[in-house]
């Protein structure tokens, strides 16, 4: 055999062993078209029946915020989003006017009745004016703490600690005056369950406090003394009940005393009675994106409701028909 | 230099035409070259780089159901893994029942594991705390897709390596839609959810 020959056919073995590897390492196209014989079905399970629909009109504000967290409005309607290491602002009609950096990304923020911006962070508490001047900086909680919501009323703040699983009310420039929450007897409602950092806090029309107890699927009220006065949340998975962990996840109370609900897992939301009847759902899963957490609520002087969707970045304006 | 020899050195140093025969030549042997020397580097590269394993990383997993009946073992080495440090504890589980269940009960009816291998336990009121049992466990992964849809997504789908064989080419990472059967250092730990920090949710 002559050489070249030989060199030949050791370079095409080459060659072709190389295919053989090659084609070893190359996947398969798998069949897209294969049924999960495991599929968890889970779609059906959030639809809601039209005839559970409010009568709503709806727009949408997009935010261009990476990872926005709260929402809140002052007397004048204007929106303020924390998010991504700042507080934005917007007008009632959605438009950016202003933004102020802050250290970290507000966890919550809240509007006091004379245009004064709470803004709660992972354990420390600043205050602004509406046009985002510091005014005020202070922090007494425990460097673990967590906070997810704030709200006042007649100068108190009230701050649910999602690590402590306990509600501090403070002073407006930061001294503690109660904390609302039972760490002893668990199977109190006053214990509050937090399966994951959701833990929302709001004002009644009759300036009492509402807690979110997300474990127990229940909203509960209480007096100054801290003691339950009302509370109600059914465990459902059905459009009248909150189902999954934590939820609701978030909630506000519009001024006739009715409470709108967000939740997650089955994302919706949904308006409630002052007395905690189902009334009907304001938007469903088909709303949002799939996947979607984090629907912070607020309620301007119009009775609009505001829901934050962070993974979509907008927030989706409600208004209920008469 | 008289002029006759700068012509002829001229002459001489001018490209010759290469023949069809030549370029075949060099470049076959420039093609084995270096077919060789990808072999050579690729073999030298593995032989002095750590022992790898195959792992799924759980931001890329979707609970397709390919790893449950993909693996070459009778039994998937995928298995259920559960982040305690995560898990709510809940009295509803999602990734335990099965949706718009009656009552929060251990009842066979109400599992949503086809194999009933996740176990629930009375910690504490209204705690529960939720255990795999991995022999019962064939990584489909519905659970997972239970406690991420409603929890806080403390289950996920892992390869569990003292079962798994560690082929050389894992045969479920071939039918992975999402590509997220990867091979790591054997040194490092498991891959857990990127969000993971030690807090719940």
């Amino acid at each position: 055999m002559k050489k070249n020959t030989l060199t030949y056919i050791l370079i095409i073995a080459i060659i072709a062993a190389l295919i053989v590897m090659g084609n070893y390492f190359i996947k398969p196209r798998y069949d897209k078209e294969t049924v999960n014989p495991y599929s968890l079905k889970i779609d059906s399970i959030g639809e809601i029946a039209a005839q559970n629909y409010c009568d709503v009109t709806s727009s949408t504000i997009n935010i261009r915020v990476n990872e926005a967290i709260a929402i809140t409005v002052d007397n004048n309607n204007n929106i303020y989003v924390s998010g991504d290491n700042k507080i934005i602002i917007y007008s009632p009609k959605g438009e950016k006017t202003n933004e102020f950096a802050t250290e970290t990304t507000a966890t919550a923020l809240v509007m006091t009745e004379k245009n004064v911006l709470i803004a709660a962070f992972k354990n420390n508490v600043e205050v602004y004016s509406s046009e985002g001047k510091l005014i005020q900086k202070w922090s007494d909680l425990s460097e673990h703490a967590y906070i997810t919501s704030v709200a006042v009323k007649n100068e108190k703040i009230y701050l649910a600690d999602a690590e402590s699983a306990l509600v501090y009310v403070y002073t407006l420039d930061g001294k503690l005056l109660k904390t609302i929450g039972n760490k002893v007897n668990k199977e109190e409602l006053s214990s509050f369950i937090l399966p994951s950092f959701y833990f929302d806090v709001a004002i009644g029309t009759d300036s009492t406090l509402w807690v979110a107890n997300t474990g127990r699927h229940k909203l509960v009220n209480f007096n100054d003394a801290g003691e339950i006065l009302y509370f109600w949340g059914e465990t459902s998975s059905g459009v009248d009940g909150f189902c999954g962990c934590c939820n609701p996840s978030h909630f506000a109370i519009m001024n006739d005393g009715s409470f709108i609900t967000a939740e997650k897992g089955i994302v919706r939301v949904k308006k409630y009675s002052e007395n905690g009847k189902f009334e009907c759902a304001i938007a469903g899963p088909k709303h949002f994106e799939q996947g979607s957490t984090g629907l912070d609520i607020a309620i301007n002087s119009d009775n609009e409701i505001l829901v934050l969707e962070p993974l979509g970045k907008k927030i989706h304006v409600f208004k209920l028909k008469k | 230099m008289s002029n006759k020899k700068v012509e002829k050195s001229k002459l001489l140093n001018a490209e010759k035409p290469v023949s069809r025969r030549d370029f075949l030549k060099t470049g076959l042997r420039a093609a084995a070259f270096i077919s060789l020397a990808s072999i050579t580097g690729y073999s030298l590269s593995k032989a002095m780089s750590d022992d790898l394993v195959w792992q799924i990383d759980p931001e890329k997993c979707v609970q397709c159901g390919r790893c449950a009946s993909n693996c070459v073992l009778n039994m998937s080495a995928v298995k259920c893994m559960h982040i305690h440090k995560m898990c709510g504890y809940c009295d509803l589980c999602g990734g335990y029942f099965k949706p718009q269940v009656k009552n929060l009960d251990t009842g066979a009816e109400n599992h949503l594991c086809p194999t009933k291998a996740l176990k629930r336990t009375f910690v504490e009121e209204p705690y529960y705390r939720y255990d795999v049992d991995e022999d019962l466990c064939n990584g489909c992964g519905k659970c997972v897709e239970g406690c991420g849809a409603f929890g806080n997504g403390s289950l996920h789908l892992q390869i569990n390596h003292n079962i798994c064989t560690n082929c050389n080419q894992c045969a479920i990472s071939k039918v992975c839609p999402t590509n997220a059967i990867v091979q790591i250092p054997a040194n490092k730990g498991y891959l857990l959810r990127s969000g993971f920090n030690g807090k719940k949710g």
